[in-house]
């Protein structure tokens, strides 16, 4: 579980997050919605440890992230999968590198298990047999889904999808949408994506908050969403 | 100026971040290796190349300026010593600065701006450790390297041009030379070359890590980053060459 009590974030005397409490239950797969500059990013880099509060706390399974120290947030990591908005895959490394990276780096898996892992991996996303190419070759939506293989194939707890569906056609987005409720659904992975595309939001996640300047205006599920009274909620639902 | 200070602490703690993971072993020798080959085959050709022009150069002003005084049969010691005492280690710094130097500040820089650094510290690894580490590990063990690969070289280039054109004998050059350099000499100039490691490795890395604005960003900060080494090569050198010759001046 997820459990975020009044979370400030200010950059340059700017707040940014405003006192936020949210709680996200094991397997939800929860979508943070709002426009551009209403802190859905700084919110998902402060449950990967990336970002420390100004004020209040964060817990996952019950460890305050804020009172870990940098070694202890390397090891808390290892339960995190990020899927960057670009996919952030190493561009030196192949495909097949990339997805097996946190293999190698926090297990004691023998080659060949790592390579059964890659490739079981490589295939829930659809990208079987694509292995020995590099990042440069592949199109954004193939990127994404590698990178989607290499934030879960760690065993991650938690998956924070950030902006999963920009940049990418309307066909792909729903592709890569399903492929993020399926995975989490499939791995019992507590998911949570940011985005400011209502449409694959809804249809992945089973429950979204709208974010405006920093404070949660809007928190539930499509239908009580949808019959808010929130005159910036209808107007973003409606967009 | 706060920004500049806020700047030097930072690179203050990359440098405590990797001498604390090189004291503790955590080194990755795969990486070093290949940081290795990529800096040292990448710079190899064009240090050759400006080490035989620099040892040819100083034999025909050696020729012009020693014939003055009659004492052009001492080329090869005006050569041999230049290179190794000082021009060596100099001109190699630079041109590795210029290949290397820039190469790994544009190549981190670039990591930095796409997010592969962040995603690397999100997956539980530290940057420092995967990616600055090995990089300035291999400039300590690729920069001597080049340098006595620059010596032996520019003395080659110095040869050619006092055997061919200043009529000295062959093997004169060759007894001139050996009996030229003294340890102290070498290791004089050699001394410099762990300095300027240091300091291209560190400003590089530094530099690449930190840099932030997209393409233009990753343009601006591997230009400093190369501009900055050139000025501490130049400026160092000032200095150490002032320490060794007041510990070891007549070497």
């Amino acid at each position: 579980m997820i459990r975020i009590s009044g979370l400030v974030k200010m950059f340059n005397g700017v707040s940014v997050i405003e006192g936020m409490d949210l709680t996200i239950p094991t397997g939800e797969i929860l979508a943070v919605m709002g426009p551009s500059g209403t802190g859905k990013t700084v919110l998902l880099q402060h449950l990967a440890g990336l970002l420390t509060p100004d004020a209040g706390t964060i817990e996952i399974d019950g460890q305050d992230i804020g009172a870990l120290n940098d070694t202890e947030l390397l090891l808390f990591r290892h339960r995190i999968g990020y899927l960057f908005q670009e996919g952030a895959l190493f561009d030196f490394m192949t495909v097949e590198e990339n997805v097996a990276f946190p293999l190698k780096e926090h297990t004691r898996l023998n080659p060949t298990e790592i390579q059964t892992k890659v490739n079981e991996f490589l295939e829930l996303v659809d990208m079987a047999g694509q292995g020995d190419k590099y990042p440069s070759e592949l199109s954004g939506g193939m990127k994404k889904r590698v990178a989607l293989a290499r934030a879960m194939v760690g065993d991650a707890k938690v998956l924070l999808c950030d902006e999963p569906t920009s940049g990418l056609d309307p066909m792909r987005s729903r592709d890569i949408s399903e492929l993020i409720r399926r995975l989490s659904k499939k791995l019992g992975c507590t998911t949570v994506l940011t985005t400011h595309d209502v449409i694959n939001a809804l249809r992945t996640a089973d429950r979204a908050v709208v974010l405006n300047e920093g404070r949660i205006v809007a928190d539930g599920d499509e239908a009580l969403l949808r019959s808010s009274v929130n005159v910036f909620v209808k107007e973003f639902l409606r967009v | 100026m706060k920004d500049t200070i806020i700047g030097l602490g930072k690179a203050v703690c990359l440098l405590g971040d990797v001498l604390k993971y090189i004291v503790r072993g955590r080194v990755r020798w795969d990486e070093v290796f290949k940081q290795v080959y990529e800096q040292g085959v990448g710079s190899l050709i064009i240090v050759t190349l400006a080490s035989a022009a620099s040892g040819a150069v100083l034999a025909m002003q050696g020729q012009v300026m020693m014939g003055r005084f009659g004492a052009k049969e001492f080329i090869a010691q005006l050569v041999a010593l230049s290179l190794v005492r000082e021009m060596s280690p100099v001109f190699t710094a630079l041109v590795f600065s210029g290949k290397a130097g820039a190469g790994m500040a544009a190549e981190l820089a670039t990591m930095s701006v796409n997010n592969q650094l962040q995603a690397t510290r999100v997956m539980g690894v530290d940057p420092v450790e995967f990616f600055v580490v090995p990089r300035m590990l291999a400039c300590f063990l690729v920069l001597p390297v080049l340098v006595v690969v620059s010596e032996l070289v520019g003395i080659l280039g110095g040869y050619f041009i006092a055997v061919t054109q200043a009529g000295i004998p062959s093997s004169y050059y060759y007894y001139q030379t050996v009996h030229a350099i003294g340890y102290s000499d070498f290791f004089c100039g050699f001394i410099k070359i762990f300095v300027f490691a240091l300091l291209i490795g560190w400003v590089c890395c530094y530099k690449g890590i930190s840099t932030t604005g997209g393409s233009l960003g990753v343009g601006r900060f591997t230009t400093a980053a190369v501009a900055l080494c050139y000025v501490l090569v130049i400026v160092s050198n000032t200095f150490v060459t002032k320490m060794v010759l007041t510990f070891w001046g007549n070497g």
